[in-house]
């Protein structure tokens, strides 16, 4: 079962390689549905999936996966969030100028399950970068003029993040004398290394899930990327899902390295503090909306930090719950920027155009011909500021919960976001939705509401009813806290 | 029918919430006075279920909790060394102190949404407008019925959200959208405090629910010598700092300095939003947090006597703003602050009766003086000038006599409510047990003074609209029935709601209010006794100060005339017309900077910190110029690199094992 939901968007992918038009985006729909419906039959009637076998014997690599707690949450979100990116853009009017979107996002999407499942290292970090091909692709072939620039210096971070891990994942099993590279076996053995081995592993992970993540200051490739790529979003939403870096903290180099970690604690809250304001500050003065989700990721990415390096259980379980709801309504905000960007220009050949159609309060007054729309928005940004009674209140209330409880003071420096990202996100929209009327836009259609309808349906009933992914991330949760010693 | 006992008054915000979701699908579609009507009806019900609730919870000692419950948050405690999974559930509970609240909110409210069908018929967005209201009065009803920090903190935001459209209704002006973007904003900054509170609390008690924090404390905590349960002692910095976290949560939400500037912008809302939200419920939420943390509050002496400073503050800072205003809804907005101030005092003396008693005939008379300027706006087509009105006595008797009686209930004229709840306050802050004798009275002596300015302002106001001729140039109509008989309701209850607090010296089980909320939000202990003539001449002061306040009121106006400016030329008269330059203070030392800071990032951050890495990326860039990406292969080029990077380092792997 889990091999399917992990490699049907990959074997999809190379047979709508062969369809061309509404064939490829049928096909390519449909494999990501079924992912997402496995995926959902394994959440809804607990199906066991681990699965180990040996890949590369004599060198101790497994294929060694399974869909535990976490892993799943973030699987059916992905597959959630890929079947809907996908079903809008088969509905956009310049689909069939990017068809190679379809067979690049399910290549993704199987990358985005291979991370979440794997649980050998080398396998993990066979995934992290194999995901980064198609989606340097994506931004490649489709992006906007400064696309190579862009694609340069995403490339260059995280390469060499990706490289240090590398080096990491061999060092730790060198210096454990582990058998193999699973998880299970090299956990248990990495608590008997002296801090110093430990500090620098630690480290070694941490520089590709700082990028990845990112984290200020390696955060200056994100900007760039969602910026350059396709207006459509769909690769923005695929790089959304992709902030995989907070999961493969808790995933590996928090409980592997638990002494480094409760070492550099403070410094990393701090840091995590720090971004999450730095990013909502900057939010505030960005020009288009691309940069400005750009941006309100990395604010929230900072969060997810702050929770994870919190070692509580409840700021991890809240960072948890923020990163896989993130890729819910932030993704749904590139939808919508998607959606404007459609209505308002005019040439998408045009990068002049293209600009202006993304600028924010370049045209105002939107709300006045389409208010559902501007209502629909205003919802997920309420969502994404953590307003309470939708999901992305959950997640942060949380993380700041759980972080108080290590370091106040972080806490309190990160808990100043709020107040940012009402101020960037209320002002974002309203020189966009509100004020007179400069023109005129059509209201959302059958179509869109199919998309959006779904997306807005988890955002609230997550955000009151939470429970059912709570119990979720709970037993992870409190296994890898009662490591890290629990406060 | 345990379930039904139990679980019958949640229903209160969900059938609200109900009626904003069928509005805000199916509204668009509806007739006027549908939406209105549906709307109505749904607070209505909501009202019957607060009687019955009240009903219910009357006889009882515990609060009622809901058994309908779920895991909202995760949480985990320590015990005995192991973390147990306590996961915070998203219930509801209902006690005196929250029924009061309920019968307030939907009561109040219902007769706001009738007013508002008169009021807002004919406007564009009619079903909109039905269907926020019904939203706030659902998150209001969650606030007040939470059984924990962080669900009362759903409501707490979700007014918040409710204000935002509120004030924003009409949003293609854009002042109106400025307004209600500020509003949310200074909001936040209280809700971040607030948070902040409930984490130290959270550290401190290991839960985040109100009554288990509150049952904690011990039944008799004697200053300096009881320790609390949980080894918390009395005024230990834990409880101090948290209680002053709760304050400056409280202080966004009730516009209290120094995050007041809010509230006198808000008033772009359409004026029932003025009268339901910024005047008679949601900018009372702040009184009832610090009431229904009645248990830190209590046992945080340093704290409460920051509240009732604050309040102090505020009431003279509110009621000095409002006296040389000229707009017929901001002077009451400032009032509103002003009035907002006396809670404070009263809930920070550590009487939190006396708060509630606040709240209540608060929105009694402020919720009728709002509607009565809506009259009065609607009568004259949108003008809200002062200095444009006068001589409406006739024209509009109805509105005439209710507004009189509004304004001499909020001038604490006896035996109208305010009077009765005015006294209340003044006597608790002469008797607190907190921040010291000296400091009770000279918080005493400023509630007089700003009872004498109260008094004052209210009559300029009273007798710029009705007395004397019409200045104007509208053509003055009375308002349809629809929008009168909720306005003779709450006169009547601007009357007789004080004697639901009458002062001791008229017996001693005279006050029902004191008596009905002694167990969900006792006094504090210590309050200084006083003898009855004492109170008496207490009481007589505060009246004497009501009628000077009037009576310097009618002499200034008859000395300047009414349109003349007077003493509003003066710089005095300036600097109240602009608040005290709050605003401009606030533009200059946090928004311009803020935004200055913001900027020089954005700035960094794009053009900047690239110098390293975007460098070479220029480099590439330069380089492959005239060809496109795919052509120069640099995508080709690092797909392959990776992929041969991975085939190598298996292979390698591989080999070495074999080897």
């Amino acid at each position: 079962m889990i091999h399917l939901i992990i490699f049907i968007p990959l074997l999809f992918a190379l047979i709508a390689l062969f369809f061309r038009g509404q064939a490829r985006a049928s096909v390519s729909i449909f494999a990501a549905l079924s992912s997402f419906a496995l995926t959902a039959v394994v959440w809804m009637f607990k199906i066991d999936t681990v699965y180990r076998t040996p890949w590369i014997p004599g060198a101790g690599v497994f294929y060694s996966v399974t869909f535990d707690g976490p892993s799943l949450l973030l699987a059916l979100v992905a597959t959630l969030m890929t079947s809907m990116t996908l079903i809008y853009f088969s509905f956009r009017k310049d689909s069939h100028q990017a068809e190679g979107m379809y067979p690049l996002a399910l290549a993704m999407l199987t990358g985005l399950l291979g991370i979440f499942a794997a649980r050998d290292l080398i396998l993990f970090y066979v995934f992290f970068e194999a995901t980064l091909v198609p989606s340097l692709f994506m931004l490649g072939l489709y992006g906007r003029k400064n696309r190579v620039r862009a694609l340069t210096k995403m490339a260059l971070y995280t390469i060499f993040g990706g490289l240090l891990m590398l080096v990491s994942i061999i060092g730790t099993k060198y210096y454990t004398n582990s058998p193999s590279f699973d998880f299970l076996e090299l956990f248990g053995r990495t608590n008997q290394l002296d801090l110093e081995t430990q500090t620098w592993l630690f480290l070694g992970f941490l520089a590709a899930f700082a990028v990845k993540l990112p984290l200020f200051p390696l955060h200056n490739w994100l900007p760039d990327f969602h910026a350059e790529n396709h207006p459509s979003g769909v690769a923005d939403v695929m790089g959304t899902l992709y902030k995989v870096g907070g999961y493969g903290l808790f995933r590996f180099a928090l409980p592997l390295f638990p002494a480094a970690a409760q070492n550099l604690q403070w410094v990393f809250m701090f840091l995590a503090a720090f971004t999450a304001l730095y990013g909502a500050w900057i939010a505030f003065s960005s020009k288009d909306f691309k940069r400005l989700l750009a941006y309100a990721g990395l604010s929230h990415m900072g969060l997810v930090a702050l929770g994870m390096f919190s070692l509580n259980p409840i700021g991890m379980a809240g960072a948890l719950f923020l990163l896989a709801f993130q890729g819910v309504y932030s993704s749904a905000l590139f939808l919508i920027v998607g959606m404007l960007e459609e209505r308002l220009n005019k040439d998408s050949h045009n990068e002049k155009t293209t600009s202006q159609a993304l600028e924010i309060g370049h045209v105002r007054g939107l709300a006045a011909s389409a208010p559902a729309f501007a209502g629909v928005t205003l919802l997920l940004w309420f969502a994404s500021i953590g307003v309470p009674g939708l999901a992305g209140f959950v997640g942060e209330f949380s993380i700041f919960l759980g972080a108080y409880q290590a370091n106040p003071w972080a806490t309190a420096l990160a808990v100043s976001t709020v107040i940012a990202s009402a101020a960037f996100a209320l002002t974002a929209y309203q020189r966009t939705w509100l004020e007179e009327a400069t023109t005129s836009i059509p209201e959302l259609n059958a179509k869109d509401w199919f998309v959006l309808a779904p997306i807005l349906a988890v955002t609230v009933f997550f955000g009151v009813f939470s429970g059912s992914a709570l119990k979720l991330l709970e037993p992870s949760v409190q296994a890898v806290a009662g490591l890290l010693g629990g406060k | 029918m345990d379930f039904l006992n139990h679980n019958l008054f949640a229903l209160m915000p969900v059938l609200p919430l109900l009626g904003w979701l069928v509005l805000i699908v199916w509204g668009k579609n509806m007739k006027e006075p549908t939406p209105g009507i549906i709307a109505s009806s749904l607070v209505f019900l909501s009202f019957v279920l607060a009687i019955v609730g009240f009903v219910q919870v009357s006889p009882m000692k515990e609060p009622l909790l809901n058994t309908l419950r779920w895991d909202f948050l995760p949480m985990w405690v320590l015990e005995k060394g192991q973390l147990v999974s306590k996961p915070l559930q998203f219930g509801f509970a209902l006690d005196h102190l929250s029924s009061i609240m309920t019968l307030i909110i939907t009561g109040i409210g219902f007769l706001i949404h009738v007013f508002a069908i008169g009021y807002m018929q004919h406007d564009k967005g009619f079903s909109r407008f039905f269907a926020y209201l019904n939203f706030f009065i659902g998150m209001m009803l969650i606030l007040v019925l939470a059984d924990s920090y962080p669900v009362l903190f759903i409501g707490w935001e979700g007014v918040g959200v409710a204000s935002y459209l509120l004030i924003g209704f009409w949003y293609t002006d854009r002042k109106n959208s400025d307004a209600a973007r500020k509003a949310f904003i200074v909001n936040r900054i209280g809700d971040a405090f607030l948070m902040l509170g409930m984490f130290l609390l959270f550290m401190t008690f290991q839960t985040l629910n109100i009554h288990e924090i509150n049952s904690s404390f011990g039944s008799v905590v004697i200053p300096n010598v009881t320790t609390i349960s949980t080894g918390i002692a009395y005024g230990s910095p834990p409880l101090e700092l948290a209680a002053l976290f709760l304050l400056l949560g409280a202080a966004g939400k009730s516009a209290q300095l120094p995050l007041s500037t809010w509230l006198p912008d808000a008033m772009a809302g359409p004026t029932p939003v003025s009268a339901l939200i910024h005047a008679a419920t949601m900018v009372t939420a702040g009184v009832y947090l610090v009431a229904r943390s009645h248990g830190i509050f209590a046992n945080a002496p340093g704290a409460s006597s920051w509240v009732m400073w604050i309040g102090a503050l505020t009431a003279v800072y509110g009621a000095l703003s409002a006296i040389a205003q000229t707009d017929i809804k901001k002077i009451l907005a400032y009032s509103t602050v002003s009035q907002l101030g006396y809670m404070f005092i009263a809930v920070g003396s550590g009487a939190y009766w006396v708060g509630i008693f606040h709240v209540a005939t608060h929105a009694f008379f402020k919720a009728l003086l709002f509607l009565s300027s809506g009259s009065v706006i609607h009568a004259l087509d949108g003008e809200q000038d002062v200095r444009q009105m006068g001589g409406l006595r006739e024209k509009l008797p109805t509105t005439h006599i209710v507004s009189l009686i509004g304004t001499l209930a909020i001038a604490g004229i006896i035996p109208l409510a305010g009077f009765f709840s005015k006294d209340a306050i003044l006597s608790s802050a002469f008797t607190s047990p907190f921040g010291g004798e000296f400091s009770g009275y000279l918080i005493w002596a400023i509630g007089l003074i700003v009872a004498f300015l109260t008094a004052g302002y209210m009559w300029r106001w009273y007798t710029l609209v009705f007395l004397g001729t019409y200045r104007g140039h509208a053509h003055p109509h009375e308002s349809s029935s629809v929008m009168t008989i909720p306005l003779w309701i709450l006169a009547g209850l601007s009357v007789v709601g004080g004697f639901i607090g009458l002062p001791h010296f008229l017996g001693k089980n005279v006050n029902w209010l004191e008596h009905f909320l002694e167990e969900a939000a006792p006094n504090a202990i210590g309050f200084r006794e006083i003898p009855i003539w004492g109170e008496a001449i207490l009481i007589a002061l505060a009246l004497a100060a009501a009628i000077g306040g009037i009576l310097f009121s009618r002499w200034i106006i008859a000395r300047d005339g009414a349109k003349s400016a007077g003493w509003i030329a003066t710089p005095f008269g300036n600097a109240s017309r602009k608040a005290l330059f709050l605003d401009q203070t606030y533009d200059v030392a946090v928004s311009a900077p803020a935004k200055f800071v913001s900027e020089q990032l954005e700035l960094a951050d794009t053009h900047g910190l690239d110098r390293g890495i975007g460098a070479i990326a220029n480099g590439t860039v330069e380089a492959g110029a005239s060809l496109s990406v795919w052509q120069s292969g640099f995508v080709r080029a690092y797909a392959v690199a990776v992929l041969l990077g991975t085939a190598i380092l298996v292979g390698y792997l591989a080999l070495r094992s074999f080897a």
